[in-house]
């Protein structure tokens, strides 16, 4: 066997290989079960809401008549067939027939145990716990024990429930004081029901012998010491037997196989079909689709009855069936074993095979069964007409039957997640029917306009006044006061050339020429401190320029104040407009435009010496000391000359304070003449930043997004339900788009 | 006859410089007629001493550093400048009627003297338009100062003036000459030591529509189509020669004062002033051989008889050209 131990090595490597994508669907499906919660838990929020509920509760209402959950749970059930199937690690075979065909007889022989780990009998079932037989080099079992509450769960309620008792006692003590089947009418009850119920009371009269072991605990016991918690007895003196089996919740036995080299093999005995057991066909189906890969059904030719492929058989051939799942072929998973020895009749042989001939496989010529004919009694019967066989077959097709479980799966999932699709996507369009968001947003650019025309038409208007003061040569008398006095301060101080007394600095001139020798160096020193001085004086518009400046953005501060609500509140002139620009550049999706614009208004200056001076620059021209000689063109005159004395120096002095006042008067002049220039600055400055703000192409969405980003402080109150219902509404539509995410995940494959 | 009178009238609002204008012609004609028996002297005691007086101002004026033409004495009267140009007792006498524009409010003039004037303006062909050139080209910086100069130089009046004047001459149907005279003209031009030629920009602000324009509109307006014969010049003047302006200032009452400065080693030496006398020489010969029987015929003829020196140098003047500052804005 070991070319097929090899395969089958192959085979489970290969499932195990798929275990990433299997798991990765079942991480998609909890993830879809969380996002369908929360939608449902967002609906029903909503629904809480005034602002909204009315309109909401038809959602969760569709959303629960649809039972989302429920079809969770399907899809988990499928998924977790393929996953425990996956998982695995071993090649699982279950043994099933009805009772006494030699199930356990097969068991023993392929397992090499014995009796007392597998009983059989004649007469009355021994089998009590069925047990799952592990190959292994180990020889031990694992006993794993009920607590209380899965043995109510698994053993009692089941009896209760079948036999119509309702639930069973909630506390050991109680079951214990109880009485079951007391005061019922024995007469209405089934006979089916009647054994149970016989089951139940002995069960209840044996509570004590099996109590204490009720401990959850799972423990390891030498093989030849389970016999007490596998086989059922029966008492002989109508007392009850030894019934420590009940508490036993599952065995698993570690035994090396014989003549077995396919290391991972487990043989799971499976519950006997037609025993009178609470729950036996449901446990036998979960037993099929979780742990077994195939199913050896046993029939044996020792009765007449027995040849024939009764009702029993037909319900058992049902249930592998149903338990097949998405196996498309049940011989896949089905191999039924005529377990003959020699000793057997052969006309009773030939009627079995007549029976499975033409009651199993004539009606199914799409997908005969395999049908095995073997003494399962002998050793070689067991391996070589058995476990052979059916290792080949798993060798042989596991891999097709394994994508056949998990595409089935897929598909299922799949399906199940189409329809929650189609949900999400009603619950979704009923959403947008709503049009709650879509309000708000039609609310908000229609309010975004209309601040941004009353902004259009207040900014309009300063721009306009501006160019027509502009247009009017307004002349700015506040300008020209300052001019005149900077002027007249000049004209003042240029008595003393600009010193504190003018004897002192006729003195130092004369000091100077002295030194000199002549005037002219002095002159020409002079002449230059009285321009730079006379420049360095009307600098001095500069202070008032700020004022205008401030008053222009003062002006539009408040303008934009006036209609962004409380956006600015509390704020004025630059800090205003500051405030305005970071706010819109720091909307969610910033409006630079508007920001950058903002930004330039605010760093406008008007500063004489850019603005105005070149434009007076040449009045200063009459400050020089040479000029060109009237009377002898090409030659030069001195305009400031003096003899080296006393006198020559105030001449000299008299002469630059009147070259001095020409030059400071030319100024005067030329700045009075400019006295709209100021104006000009502001309206250009104004208009532009009008033309940036409100006539940039790209203006209506800027005012969209500091409306929408600022809305509550623009129009305070305004959109708080809106919000609230935006809110709401933004969260189901995410939570719907989440679980949509998951949805399409599922459809298309994870 | 001994003497020939050639009325004249002069308009302008007081301190604009009216006297000094004649005083300027006076010192220029000296040159003018220099090399002739001919001069041209006040013609009689008043006209002398305001003369006089108004040329010892100036020329102390012009002994500080700084001069203030403001500070110079004017008259609100009616006056009259008698001016003869003549050799020994032959003589042309040129009468300058002062109009002051104060004159025209009716609370300062008086009746006989509104005869006068009507009267006056029906002889004179001429009419000579002083100017300060000064407060055209200083005083206009801004509105309040445009205003105060256009207000100080009495443009309406003087426009009034000259719209009766113009009728007067239209009536007649003589010859006419308007002369616009802007005075204190040193400043603007470099033909006399000035240091920038700002000519142009004092010939265009000086008869821009709010100043002289209105003026010229008015004298246009009332001979245009009626066949008056109208000439008009403008003779800029410089009445001291040797000063530059320095800056100004106006005094509470919106009156402004301008201070100059003596140009070094400059002396008192009016400039373009002559141009008047030749342009009225012109005038009177332009007007003779118009119309045989007119008063410029009748002029001429009289020379020709009375002195052989006066009608030379009178026909001297007439042929003289013009200095190039002097324009002809109107043939």
């Amino acid at each position: 066997m070991s070319d097929l131990a090899n395969r089958i090595d192959v085979v489970i490597s290969e499932r195990q290989g798929q275990l990433p994508l299997v798991r990765g669907y079942v991480d998609a499906i909890d993830k879809f079960d969380t996002a369908l919660r929360t939608v449902e838990s967002t609906l029903a929020e909503a629904v809480e809401d005034p602002a909204i509920g009315s309109e909401i509760r038809p959602l969760l209402e569709e959303f629960r008549t649809v039972s989302p959950l429920a079809k969770i749970e399907q899809m988990r059930q499928a998924m977790s067939v393929v996953r425990a199937r996956f998982e695995r690690g071993t090649i699982n075979i279950g043994v099933s027939g009805q009772a006494r065909v030699g199930k356990s007889t097969l068991l023993q022989r392929l397992s090499g145990l014995g009796d007392e780990q597998i009983p059989t009998g004649e007469g009355l079932p021994v089998t009590a716990v069925r047990s799952r037989i592990e190959h292994s080099s180990q020889n031990i079992a694992l006993v794993k024990f009920h607590d209380w509450t899965s043995f109510r769960r698994e053993v009692l309620d089941p009896f209760y429930r079948e036999i119509g008792l309702g639930t069973a006692p909630v506390t050991p003590e109680a079951f214990q004081a109880s009485t079951p089947g007391d005061g019922i009418a024995r007469e209405l009850m089934k006979s089916r029901q009647l054994t149970m119920l016989e089951d139940l009371k002995a069960a209840h009269a044996g509570f004590r012998s099996y109590r204490s072991q009720l401990s959850g605990q799972e423990e390891r016991k030498p093989l030849d010491q389970i016999s007490a918690y596998v086989r059922k007895t029966y008492a002989t003196d109508g007392q009850p037997a030894n019934m420590l089996y009940l508490a036993v919740q599952k065995v698993r036995i570690l035994c090396t196989f014989p003549a077995n080299d396919v290391q991972r093999l487990v043989l799971v005995d499976l519950p006997g079909l037609g025993e009178i057991s609470p729950d036996a066909e449901g446990r036998h189906l979960d037993g099929l689709q979780h742990d077994t890969d195939l199913v050896v059904m046993i029939k044996r030719p020792d009765s007449s009855q027995a040849c024939d492929w009764d009702e029993k058989d037909a319900q058992a051939l049902d249930l592998v069936e149903r338990a097949r799942g998405d196996l498309k072929r049940t011989s896949d998973f089905l191999f039924l074993l005529k377990n003959q020895s020699p000793s057997d009749s052969p006309s009773l042989i030939q009627a079995l095979s007549h029976a499975l001939e033409m009651k199993v496989n004539a009606p199914r010529t799409h997908d005969p069964l395999t049908i095995l004919a073997a003494d399962a009694n002998a050793r070689e019967g067991a391996i070589d007409g058995v476990l052979r066989p059916v290792l080949t077959h798993l060798a042989n097709n596991l891999g097709r039957m394994d994508s056949e479980v998990l595409d089935g799966a897929v598909a299922r999932v799949a399906e199940l997640a189409k329809g929650l699709s189609g949900l999400l996507e009603t619950l979704s369009d009923t959403l947008k029917s709503l049009g709650r968001e879509g309000d708000d947003f039609h609310q908000i650019v229609e309010r975004a306009r209309g601040m941004r025309r009353k902004l259009a038409v207040d900014l309009e208007e300063q721009v306009r006044l501006r160019l027509k003061r502009a247009r009017d040569q307004v002349e700015d008398d506040q300008y020209i006061e300052r001019v005149e006095s900077i002027y007249q301060s000049i004209n003042d101080d240029l008595h003393s050339g600009f010193r504190s007394d003018r004897e002192a600095w006729v003195r130092d001139l004369y000091e100077s020429i002295r030194a000199d020798g002549q005037t002219s160096p002095t002159a020409g020193q002079e002449i230059n401190r009285i321009r730079v001085e006379i420049s360095r004086r009307f600098n001095g518009l500069d202070g008032y320029f700020q004022v205008r400046v401030d008053k222009l953005i003062d002006d539009i501060a408040q303008i934009v104040s006036t209609h962004t609500g409380s956006l600015l509140s509390g704020r004025t002139g630059r800090d205003a407009l500051r405030s305005f620009q970071d706010l819109a550049a720091e909307a969610d999706h910033p409006a630079e435009g508007l920001s950058s614009a903002t930004s330039e208004l605010l760093g406008l200056k008007i500063e004489y010496k850019t603005h105005l001076h070149p434009h007076v620059r040449q009045e200063l021209d009459v400050l020089q000391l040479e000029r060109d000689n009237p009377d002898n063109p090409g030659e030069k005159v001195l305009v400031v000359s003096g003899d080296v004395s006393e006198s020559g120096a105030e001449k000299v002095a008299t002469e630059l304070v009147q070259l001095g006042r020409q030059a400071a008067w030319g100024v005067r002049k030329a700045l009075l003449q400019q006295a709209v220039v100021p104006e000009l600055i502001l309206h250009a400055a104004a208009e532009q930043f009008v033309d940036a703000t409100i006539r940039h192409g790209n203006y209506e969405a800027e005012f969209q997004e500091i409306a929408r980003a600022y809305r509550d402080n623009i129009w305070p109150g305004v959109f708080q339900g809106m919000k609230v219902r935006s809110v709401r509404i933004a969260r189901l539509r995410s939570a719907l788009r989440d679980a949509s995410d998951c949805s399409s995940k599922l459809i298309g494959g994870n | 006859m001994a003497s020939f009178e050639f009325r004249m009238a002069l308009v302008g609002p007081s301190r604009v410089g009216k006297t000094s204008l004649v005083t300027s012609m006076l010192s220029q004609a000296e040159d003018l007629l220099a090399g002739t028996p001919v001069s041209l002297k006040p013609g009689d005691g008043p006209t002398e001493k305001r003369i006089t007086e108004n040329r010892d101002e100036l020329r102390a004026g012009l002994l500080s550093d700084e001069f203030n033409a403001a500070t110079l004495s004017s008259t609100q009267d009616l006056v009259e400048f008698r001016l003869d140009m003549g050799v020994g007792k032959s003589k042309v006498r040129f009468e300058l009627l002062d109009f002051p524009g104060e004159w025209l409010r009716p609370d300062l003039r008086n009746e006989s003297g509104w005869e006068q004037y009507h009267d006056w303006l029906a002889e004179s062909s001429v009419l000579v338009v002083p100017m300060d050139a000064t407060l055209v080209m200083e005083a206009m910086s801004t509105h309040r100062e445009k205003g105060h100069t256009i207000k100080n130089l009495q443009i309406d009046a003087v426009t009034s003036i000259a719209r009766d004047w113009a009728k007067a001459r239209a009536q007649a149907g003589e010859p006419s000459l308007l002369l616009f005279s802007p005075v204190k003209c040193e400043s603007y031009f470099t033909d006399n030591r000035g240091k920038q030629d700002l000519s142009e920009k004092l010939y265009n602000a000086a008869m821009s529509e709010h100043l002289y324009g209105d003026v010229l509109r008015a004298v246009r307006d009332e001979t245009r189509g009626n066949g008056t014969p109208l000439r008009i010049e403008y003779h800029p003047v410089g009445t001291l020669g040797c000063v530059d302006f320095l800056h100004g200032h106006f005094d509470e009452q919106g009156v402004f004062s301008a201070k100059y400065g003596r140009r070094a080693g400059a002396g008192f030496k009016p400039y373009g002033a002559d141009g008047l006398l030749v342009s009225i020489a012109k005038h009177a010969a332009r007007g003779a051989s118009d119309n045989p029987g007119n008063f410029f015929s009748k002029l001429w003829k009289w020379l020709t008889g009375e002195s052989k020196s006066l009608h030379d140098a009178m026909q001297s003047l007439a042929n003289t050209d013009f200095h190039s500052r002097v324009r002809v804005i109107q043939e």
